[in-house]
């Protein structure tokens, strides 16, 4: 299938248009209509920089991935099944560029599988070995110290369970959503969630004591 | 087999232990168990002196995380990836 043809309205820019309040023509795009796919760029490109700057954690690598993203999604529409919403497809192929980055750079500062697993609550018949307090309510109070922590931690995470994380706990996309666009089940993102988020627990224990 | 296991003592055991309901932790808040096993759950999270503390932590922990929210996208986003589509397209 041969590349849309691009129209007036993605060569010229529309600085009057307020697309980003209208929805989205899934028949437009899947057309190649460019100003369909203009909208879909200015809808979805935050939500997508802070998806992508979270996993390889550099705000220019993050924008030169996004811009490739949507290059390739517009050179793949005719591959788009409808089996999933757009905005997830696109997700998927961003994510996939960002893993590839990340593998590239060998930006791997972060917790190994065997840390996660250390990071995990152990349990002796059916109860947990450690036993658990409250944590401190004046440490947790420092808000701006706070943020640091959990940004910090959050970093530490592999990129596997910092995906994640980031989609379903930061971006509150659903699990099926995330399932979808990391092409895993239901089941296994249940999972690494709640490895994440108990490794997370675990690393934020130590400030918050 | 571990989930399989992990089901059948969820659905036979009369009081679940503070593994089986860290077990399904992320059913739990997302309120996706059935409502009978829920409410077993939430009994247990609200007694059990173990599971207190640690489901409090881990509530918190989920609530930082969200509260550390977006990070901030540069200003010309959406308008320099406009620009990179249509030069690339133009050129393709």
């Amino acid at each position: 299938m041969p590349l849309p043809k691009p129209t007036q309205s993605i060569l010229v820019p529309l600085k009057t248009q307020k697309s980003t309040q209208r929805t989205l023509d899934l028949e437009a795009l899947l057309q190649g209509d460019p100003a369909a796919f203009e909208m879909l760029v200015r809808q979805e490109s935050l939500r997508l920089f802070r998806v992508i700057v979270r996993i390889v954690n550099d705000e220019d690598e993050a924008e030169s991935i996004l811009q490739e993203t949507y290059l390739q999604a517009y050179k793949r529409l005719h591959t788009f099944r409808g089996e999933s919403k757009v905005t997830t497809w696109l997700y998927a192929i961003g994510i996939n560029l960002a893993r590839a980055s990340l593998r590239k750079s060998r930006r791997y500062d972060t917790l190994s599988d065997e840390d996660i697993e250390r990071l995990q609550p152990g349990f002796r018949n059916g109860t947990y070995v450690d036993p658990y307090e409250h944590w401190n309510p004046q440490k947790l109070a420092e808000q701006a110290e706070r943020k640091r922590l959990v940004h910090a931690a959050i970093n530490k995470l592999p990129p596997d369970y910092r995906m994640v994380v980031t989609l379903r706990d930061i971006e509150e996309l659903s699990t099926a959503e995330v399932a979808q666009i990391l092409n895993i089940s239901d089941g296994a993102v249940r999972v690494r969630l709640h490895r994440a988020r108990q490794a997370l627990r675990a690393l934020l224990d130590t400030y918050f004591h | 087999m571990r989930d399989f296991i992990a089901h059948l003592r969820r659905v036979f055991r009369p009081e679940p232990t503070c593994e089986d309901v860290n077990h399904f932790l992320v059913e739990y808040v997302e309120g996706v168990l059935d409502s009978t096993t829920q409410a077993r759950y939430k009994s247990h999270l609200e007694r059990c002196p173990h599971c207190l503390p640690y489901f409090e932590q881990y509530k918190m922990t989920l609530q930082m995380m969200k509260a550390d929210g977006p990070c901030e996208a540069p200003e010309q986003l959406v308008e320099h990836t406009l620009e990179f589509l249509r030069e690339r397209i133009k050129s393709t």
